[in-house]
């Protein structure tokens, strides 16, 4: 008996609520910051491709098989101006079957997918409704556009950062004074300037590259080679031009974002005499690899001048001994690079995994 | 009866039926739009201005439906059952006055003759359930002649206990308009609270409203006799439900709510349409907001109410009304008298309940 009267009371307090109905076609609805609709996928403004590599861990967690993914090789990789070996090719959203769970976009590590908040997916036809990959691409921009979505401030984008500071600081006359923070950032510019250095004497005088998978035939043309030595010192050149822009203005170039990937591992102590020995180095490093760049440039090699992504050096003729020396610790060099990559894979993957 | 007394009657029903089919309108209208609010929605709103012309919408597209016969319906009932639900409605609306003399028959009998026809509407039910030769309806229909008959009791009985204390003022007192004047300055539902309530609960049963939907309980029975019927046929039970709603209200209002008197209707005679307005919208108000809360009731629990509760209260109700005007106490004594009972009885419906709650308990603890 009091119930009913309490009922009709809260009924009546109801009533004078406001609406909850959105309606609709005249009325946006005002979405929750994570509403999700289907997927999409996000662009590198830096680099100019997606973020995807096609690793197809989003295919494989689907719940309802609405992905479909393929990758190639990123052509972006052999001309250096992307970290990305591999890239996405196709990439196919079924929207009909998508039941928006967003597990792809918890499950990628390449923040290549985000969840979109575009409702409005009603199409003429289902064939309509599978999105290929221009499309999603579009789509993330759309979220970009609209502040959905920004590009992540990773640890990774943290070491990019560090390293267009340690390049500026490089490119100071006095180079020693290493800016305070801490023993992290500290060590990963100090392995960003190795790496910069290994860079300059490669363009230098690299003979071959092992972590370039294309292209090693063993005869070529020799005008195709002269072509190739003489485009591989242009680059060589616009890479030096490029690095003393970005060190005067620290803008992001492509030589950094390159030698992101590589960056050095991040162990989470390092001690601080290492990082100082470690930085002296790579500063040795760099005025070695300077110098040896300026004999080599003097002695008229052009030949040895190969392009890193498809150099044999089986066909140089004379080799200088300075050249020999430089390739000696050009090998040294990448067996540290690749132990170090190797080192920050894992590391990368633990990163993952905790996110 | 000359070939103008019948154009004038043709003309008057013609008028009569579009003003219970448009005030049927605006009621369904009326509900979706109060129920919304109570669901903090907004009701239909497209069609039209505020969506005003969705139940025409609605109307046009029933009429518009194929009238889907099963194969194995008895025919002629299966026709006629709506007819017959849907007659005494109107039939009714001969007899209620809308102001003060605005009637088409004035009969001195007028509330007998609203009970009577106010029974007729069953016999449709039980027809449409009968004849749909369907389980479902067959059930509804036993369930709408259990209920409606029982509930048929304590509505007579607060209405005879209406025209019984309009004895007092009257020398007609079963002419609704009559019963109007009688009732003065205060209405019958200062007087006879119980009666109202009686009354008021009655309605809700007789137009099978929520909570006393059992017949058409569309959760267990899928809408009841209306299983079979299709197109503009269900449109006639659903305008009839609608139709039985408002004339409830109208009846209830000119019975207890004191009709078409208000501040100044004595002298402005074309305020007394507006006052009943105003009260017949409050009692259709009042029934929607019963129904946005409450639940449906059992069968066993709707019978109980009416054979162990509202119909002895009616008859107590009845004795009270009689004693009053047999020893000539003053009204005010028969207030007090109709509270108690009331608080009475909700004493003991409480009562009884708790009694019920710990012998239920008793028996979970062992």
């Amino acid at each position: 008996m009091f119930g009913t009267i309490k009922s009709l009371a809260t009924t009546m307090r109801i009533a004078f609520r406001s609406k909850v109905t959105v309606e609709y076609p005249t009325e946006r609805p005002v979405l929750a910051p994570r509403f999700m609709a289907h997927p999409v996928l996000t662009w590198d403004e830096e680099v100019h491709e997606p973020y995807c590599t096609g690793c197809l861990i989003c295919m494989r967690i689907c719940p309802t098989d609405v992905i479909t993914v393929s990758m190639k090789d990123n052509p972006k990789f052999a001309a250096e101006e992307s970290t990305r070996r591999k890239i996405v090719d196709d990439f196919e959203l079924n929207i009909a079957d998508c039941i928006m769970c967003g597990l792809c976009v918890d499950y990628c590590n390449f923040d290549a997918i985000v969840m979109s908040d575009n409702f409005e997916l009603s199409k003429q036809s289902r064939t309509q409704l599978v999105q290929g990959l221009d499309q999603l691409l579009d789509g993330g921009r759309d979220q970009v556009a609209r502040g959905r979505w920004s590009a992540p401030e990773t640890k990774k984008s943290q070491r990019r950062a560090a390293a267009q500071g340690q390049a500026r600081d490089a490119a100071a006359p006095a180079a020693s004074e290493a800016p305070s923070s801490d023993d992290r950032v500290a060590a990963s510019r100090a392995k960003a300037a190795a790496m910069r250095a290994q860079r300059a004497l490669e363009a230098g005088g690299t003979v071959e590259d092992t972590a370039a998978p294309i292209g090693s035939e063993g005869e070529v043309d020799p005008r195709v080679a002269a072509g190739r030595a003489k485009a591989a010192e242009l680059r060589a050149q616009k890479a030096r031009e490029r690095e003393a822009a970005s060190a005067e203005v620290a803008t992001p170039a492509t030589p950094q974002l390159a030698s992101t990937e590589s960056t050095g591992t991040d162990q989470p102590a390092v001690d601080p005499r290492v990082v100082e020995g470690r930085r002296k180095a790579a500063e040795l490093r760099a005025q070695k690899a300077a110098e040896r760049e300026a004999a080599s440039a003097e002695s008229g090699t052009p030949a040895t001048k190969q392009p890193t992504a498809e150099t044999t050096g089986a066909e140089q003729p004379a080799v200088d001994p300075r050249v020999v020396e430089g390739r000696r610790k050009a090998a040294e060099l990448r067996a540290q690079k690749a132990r170090e990559r190797e080192e920050q894979q894992a590391s990368d993957t633990d990163e993952a995994d905790q996110q | 009866m000359t070939l103008f007394d019948l154009i004038f009657i043709g003309v008057v029903v013609f008028i009569l039926f579009n003003f219970v089919l448009g005030s049927v309108l605006a009621v369904i209208y009326a509900e979706r739009k109060v129920l919304a609010r109570f669901q903090q929605r907004v009701g239909p709103s497209r069609t039209g201005p505020f969506g005003m012309f969705q139940t025409l919408a609605d109307a046009v597209k029933l009429l518009l439906k194929e009238d889907m016969k099963p194969a194995s319906v008895d025919r002629f009932v299966f026709y006629l059952a709506p007819l017959l639900l849907f007659t005494p409605i109107f039939m009714i609306w001969v007899a209620l006055p809308l102001s003060n003399g605005f009637v088409l028959s004035d009969l001195d009998l007028g509330l007998f003759y609203v009970v009577a026809i106010l029974g007729l509407s069953i016999v449709g039910m039980v027809l449409a359930g009968w004849s749909s030769n369907n389980k479902y309806a067959l059930l509804g229909g036993a369930r709408s002649a259990a209920q409606l008959i029982s509930y048929e009791l304590p509505l007579i009985l607060s209405v005879l206990s209406v025209g019984t204390l309009a004895q007092l003022n009257t020398d007609r007192p079963f002419n609704l308009d009559a019963i109007v004047d009688a009732q003065g300055a205060v209405p019958y539902i200062a007087v006879m609270p119980l009666a109202f309530l009686l009354f008021f609960v009655g309605t809700l049963a007789e137009t099978a409203r929520i909570p006393f939907d059992i017949p058409l309980a569309e959760e267990e029975i899928v809408g009841g006799p209306l299983v079979e019927y299709s197109g503009i046929r269900w449109g006639v039970f659903f305008l009839t439900e609608y139709a039985g709603l408002m004339t409830m209200a109208v009846l209830g209002a000119i019975l207890f709510l004191g009709g078409w008197t208000g501040p100044g209707s004595d002298r402005f005679a074309w305020l007394q349409p507006f006052y009943l307005g105003a009260k017949v919208s409050l009692m259709v108000f009042i029934v929607f907001w019963i129904r946005a809360p409450l639940p449906r009731l059992r069968i066993d629990q709707l019978m109980a109410f009416a054979w162990k509760v509202a119909i002895p209260l009616g008859f107590l109700n009845l004795l009270l009304v009689a004693s009053t005007l047999f020893y000539g106490w003053d009204l005010w004594v028969l207030t007090l008298l109709n509270l108690a009972v009331i608080a009475a009885a909700v004493y003991g419906m409480m009562w009884r309940r708790g009694r019920r709650l710990s012998q239920f308990r008793e028996r979970w603890a062992q």
